[in-house]
């Protein structure tokens, strides 16, 4: 019988890729509801949320922790912004580069701008690609203040966008 | 009636109790043993909205039970079990003056608002007598999302990770202040297991008895989007349904009192797209689409009760992977932009190169577009510091051509197909064969999920899950019954070589077989398969598949030498679509058994099906195992 049982652990052991799993990307949401909540800020308000699909290790949070959280559950408005730039930085620096995409309209929403002037958001970030990503190690923070000037300086968009009012209306 | 009394008894007792002869709250008491006759009069706690919303459930032999496991749900310690006491509870909870509830906590009326708004409609609450209580937190956040619509989000299976591998659904609230275009800004409400274990094994075991606790979470949309569509690359459908603004606002009033409860995770019956039609239903009552699962609730099938019912989906949207995304511009270029990718891809050259900076500038704009793709996928992989980056090289070169105009000629080619469209998820098939001593029937039946044979509309195209596929013969000459095959779970993936990525094809299969090499009266043995191949496919679209193994197999038998032998085999094969319907399959193979009893032959398979209907096809096959052969013929349903 211990045969069979080397034998059953060696057949095991060939089964052993198919636990190989996809990187998790489980977002820590903000939680949800009035337990979740209650009145204590910290660590109780996010409870890491894995989809369906994730298992184990989130690579990103809203990643910029519970402070990006209003007491309501949801992201802070003050915060969206940041939360959304960070959350797609990828996606979004690719289509700054694109000069369009769905990513960069949802951003130029965030800043207000209508949708008449996002053709022009979208040359202008591709023209200015160059300052609004400075280096390898730039980040969401870096990106959104440089993008701010930019559009400051825009003669068009800096009347037609607002940097100030954050969130969309 | 007794019980009942006794409860109503008792809330009288609650409420008298710290009373000084103070009229205020004698009116207090009465309006609400007031309201709790009304309710008992008009026979609320028997009505489908309030088993709804407490998620009562007819259980065999239970009686009504409801699914919420997390305590906090219900307000009477009867309420798990019992509507009618918790509804009295419930009434008599929103009596509670605010000065009695601990700080930090939400007062009842704004805990189960849902519950709120429902009894108010059938009672209709004299905010005299009962104080109605402002929920701040709740109005910010029911103000923040504003819903105007609600979209079921469709995930196809996700088959390199078995948490995932039969597919996933989550809800999108769509909010009338992110408007049209900025879906991404929309939240998803998510209903997941919040596992204890990264074990994929202990993890589907785990899941499937309901040890995990599950719980709803809300989310940006965008984090699942790029969960899914670019980590994982996994096409999205988008359901958009159709619900009227006060629909909406219960079920989010609703969705806000399972915040603070969970559920027992099932994995095919209690899971997420089980949850969601809840959601659906709490919004329109009236609606009924968990009624018709029996077994289990697999998100394919929950997209096609969506479809059934009438005007209810509004529109269906494709949201493609990142890698469909690259693989749309692939498919546009000619082979010297193909070439220049892979070159890219493989490192040989820059966007500085003079190879590349021979092409035109729309061309170079579609090899960089197509690049930057594959970078964000690939740079997803490595989970190292989170950092997901594509080298700004790059992204500058690219920024500094012009925007590609697409035009609106220029329609997303779509990877997948629509999941509605697909072969009901259920299976039972009926077969006449015979073999070189007599004829036989066969019957089989599996709940779950995808086979290489079937029309794969709806479905990936290379690849399949089998799960608890059960098969019986009846031999007629020798008049015996046998179980010919049970697939406990069979995985095959097949990955087409490409160019740009090498990914192995694998597959596995778990289960109960018969030794049909043998002549030993249909004996069974316990089988288990892993192997690795290759497969290719000449083009995405191409009917043509072609595939390779190579496997480790290992089979238990009395009526094997040593009870067992453990070998492997070498397999070649092809996949062939003659026309839309028509499917041949052509396959053999060498086994060799080394371990045990050892023993060496080869197999040949030809298989061949039609496709009468989206749920109906027919089968054809001869197999040959050593020197025994067969044919079938067969039907298939699914359901």
């Amino acid at each position: 019988m211990g045969r069979y049982s080397r034998i059953a652990v060696a057949a095991s052991l060939f089964l052993l890729p198919v636990s190989v799993f996809a990187a998790g990307y489980g977002a820590a949401g903000c939680g949800l509801g009035s337990e979740l909540m209650g009145s204590q800020p910290g660590a109780s308000q996010v409870f890491a949320s894995t989809t369906n699909a994730t298992l184990g290790s989130q690579t990103f949070g809203i990643t910029s922790g519970t402070s990006n959280c209003g007491d309501h559950g949801l992201v802070s408005m003050n915060k969206e912004r940041e939360v959304f730039a960070q959350e797609n930085y990828t996606s979004l620096v690719k289509e700054m580069a694109q000069g369009k995409g769905e990513n960069l309209s949802t951003l130029a929403n965030l800043y207000q701008c209508p949708a008449a002037s996002h053709q022009e958001f979208g040359a202008m970030v591709q023209g200015k690609f160059d300052s609004l990503v400075a280096s390898d190690q730039a980040n969401a923070t870096a990106l959104l203040s440089q993008l701010e000037n930019e559009i400051t300086r825009h003669p068009a968009l800096a009347k037609s966008c607002d940097i100030k009012l954050s969130a969309l209306n | 009636m007794q019980p009942i009394c006794l409860v109503v008894g008792l809330f009288f007792w609650f409420f008298f109790l710290p009373v000084t002869a103070h009229s205020e709250q004698k009116v207090t008491a009465d309006y609400l043993a007031e309201l709790q006759q009304q309710a008992i009069k008009k026979k609320l706690a028997d009505e489908r909205v309030w088993h709804l919303l407490l998620k009562y459930d007819k259980k065999l032999f239970r009686g009504m039970t409801s699914e919420a496991d997390g305590m906090e749900f219900f307000n009477s310690p009867q309420g798990k079990t019992d509507p009618e006491s918790e509804l009295l509870a419930t009434l008599s909870s929103f009596f509670i003056p605010l000065a009695k509830i601990a700080k930090g906590k939400e007062h009842p009326q704004c805990n189960f608002p849902a519950r709120f708004k429902w009894l108010n409609q059938q009672l209709t609450f004299d905010p005299g007598r009962l104080e109605i209580q402002a929920c701040d937190r709740l109005d910010r956040w029911m103000k923040a999302l504003d819903p105007v619509g609600a979209t079921l989000v469709f995930a196809s299976y996700f088959i390199d990770n078995p948490a995932s591998m039969f597919g996933h659904t989550l809800l999108r609230i769509d909010s009338r202040r992110t408007g049209s275009g900025n879906n991404l800004m929309n939240y998803g409400a998510n209903y997941a297991a919040v596992p204890d274990t990264e074990n994929a094994f202990l993890y589907a075991f785990k899941g499937l008895i309901g040890s995990f606790p599950g719980r709803f979470a809300i989310f940006p949309y965008y984090t699942k989007v790029q969960e899914y569509n670019n980590l994982e690359s996994r096409d999205l459908w988008e359901y958009e349904l159709q619900f009227t603004e006060d629909q909406l606002n219960t079920m989010l009033l609703h969705l806000w009192e399972l915040g603070g409860t969970y559920f027992d995770y099932f994995y095919f019956q209690e899971n997420c797209s089980y949850h969601v039609l809840s959601l659906l239903e709490v919004a329109n009552p009236d609606l009924r689409l968990k009624d018709p699962f029996s077994f289990s609730v697999i998100p394919t099938d929950t997209v096609k009760i969506l479809m059934a019912q009438d005007e209810l989906v509004k529109q269906v949207i494709y949201r493609p992977s990142v890698l469909s995304q690259m693989n749309h511009k692939r498919l546009k270029m000619v082979d010297g932009e193909k070439r220049i990718l892979r070159r890219l891809v493989k490192g040989e050259i820059s966007p500085e190169s003079p190879a590349f900076k021979s092409l035109s500038a729309p061309s170079q704009a579609l090899v960089l577009n197509a690049y930057m793709d594959y970078l964000q996928y690939q740079s997803m992989q490595e989970k190292s510091n989170g950092n997901i980056k594509i080298p700004r090289s790059v992204l500058l070169a690219r920024s500094r051509l012009p925007t590609a105009d697409d035009g609106p000629a220029d329609i997303i080619t779509h990877f997948s197909s629509r999941p509605d469209h697909g072969h009901g998820t259920d299976r039972f098939r009926a077969g006449i064969g015979l073999n070189a001593h007599e004829p036989f029937l066969e019957f089989a039946y599996r709940p779950a999920y995808h086979d290489l044979m079937a029309k794969d509309v709806g479905y990936d195209k290379n690849s399949e899950i089998i799960f608890m596929d059960f098969k019986l013969r009846y031999y007629l000459e020798s008049d015996r019954v046998r179980l010919d095959r049970v697939k406990v779970l069979s995985i095959t993936a097949l990955n087409p070589y490409d160019t740009l990525f090498t990914k192995p094809s694998w597959r596995l299969d778990l289960g109960v077989d018969t030794l049909r090499d043998r002549n030993c009266n249909y004996c069974n043995s316990v089988k288990g398969v892993y192997g690795r191949g290759i497969s290719y496919r000449p083009d995405f679209f191409s009917p043509l598949l072609l595939y390779s193994f190579a496997d480790l197999k290992t089979e238990f038998s009395e009526h094997l030498k040593q009870n067992f032998r453990l070998g492997g085999d070498a397999e070649a094969g092809m996949y062939y679509d003659v026309t839309e319907n028509w499917r041949i399959k052509l396959a053999g193979s060498y086994q060799i058994f080394v371990l045990g009893e050892s023993k060496r032959f080869f197999t040949a398979h030809f298989i061949t099906r039609y496709a009468l209907g989206q749920d109906l096809d027919v089968r054809f096959e001869l197999n040959r195992y050593d020197h025994n052969n067969e044919g079938i013929l067969s039907a298939n349903y699914f359901f």
